[in-house]
């Protein structure tokens, strides 16, 4: 009895400084590859993909202005454990260590000028946005670049 | 007589680690569960973005009609507009150290698709705010 006891007040005694958690996420809902792979690429326009699949989760422009459209959702679970130590009369050491088993994964659809589908990519959504989104021009500081006009300086 | 006593107490202690041990357990099953929902925007209404007509409403109609949007993307000279409505629920509970959560979280989005001229062209609406759960991460959700 008493090594019972002793087992259950332990839990209680970390609960302050160790906690392990399960978390199932899910967001949205991945487009059924099946509907996907049903869209022809240089034939289907942008009607009958929005038709097919529904509204997407991201629009951006790509080449020449042309729609990119992004399906796709997240069904993962993971550990999380944290533990925190006291180690200084003001502070504390902590460390957390988290298993991410899944990523969003889904379907990027690129577009012609013309809105017919070009490309069909699938994958991690993150990667393909890397991969597919068209670049802004970046800005520039003035400071940089040696002739640069510089503003007007007030005098006193 | 001494050993009637000593019987006694023994039998007095174990009584009350049973109490503690009871004790431990319910706080152990009783210490916290939780549900929560958050909501971003309004639901949208599928009469409402029925109501528009591809090749004749304008982005003045659209936005009489739905209000203003959450996004523009534009499109070269076309442009894109984006409304939303976002559910979030999630439930979990904590065992003293060990906690399970879930998180469900759908939207109802729809996608306004404009030409040059601003004429409404293309139409896409997912509806899926109303299947959101509240479940425990070992039971399925659709």
């Amino acid at each position: 009895m008493q090594r019972i006891a002793a087992s259950l007040a332990i839990p209680f005694l970390c609960a302050s400084c160790v906690s392990f958690a399960y978390q199932r996420e899910i967001i949205e809902r991945e487009p059924e590859a099946a509907l996907v792979e049903g869209l022809a690429a240089g034939h289907t326009d942008l009607g009958h993909v929005l038709d097919v699949l529904g509204a997407p989760i991201e629009v951006w422009e790509g080449a020449d202005g042309a729609p990119v459209l992004t399906y796709g959702g997240l069904r993962a679970g993971r550990w999380n454990i944290d533990v925190s130590l006291p180690v200084v009369d003001n502070g504390s050491a902590s460390f957390s260590y988290t298993d991410t088993r899944a990523r969003t994964r889904g379907f990027v659809l690129i577009f012609g000028s013309d809105l017919r589908l070009d490309i069909v990519r699938a994958g991690n959504l993150a990667d393909l946005r890397r991969r597919y989104e068209r670049r802004s021009p970046a800005s520039v500081d003035d400071e940089a670049i040696p002739n640069a006009p510089r503003p007007a300086q007030e005098k006193p | 007589m001494r050993a009637r006593m000593a019987t006694t107490a023994r039998i007095g202690y174990e009584a009350r680690m049973r109490h503690l041990l009871v004790a431990l357990i319910a706080a152990a099953f009783l210490s916290s569960c939780f549900i929560s929902r958050d909501r971003a925007n309004e639901p949208l209404r599928k009469e409402q973005i029925d109501s528009l007509s591809v090749g004749t409403s304008t982005a003045t109609d659209v936005a009489n009609t739905l209000g203003a949007p959450t996004e523009v993307v534009q499109l070269g000279k076309r442009s894109a507009w984006r409304y939303d409505f976002t559910t979030k629920k999630m439930s979990g509970f904590t065992l003293i150290v060990i906690s399970f959560l879930n998180t469900d979280q759908r939207s109802d989005r729809c996608w306004l698709f404009f030409d040059e001229t601003n004429v409404l062209r293309h139409v896409g609406s997912t509806l899926d705010a109303e299947d959101t759960r509240y479940a425990m991460p070992w039971q399925d959700v659709d």
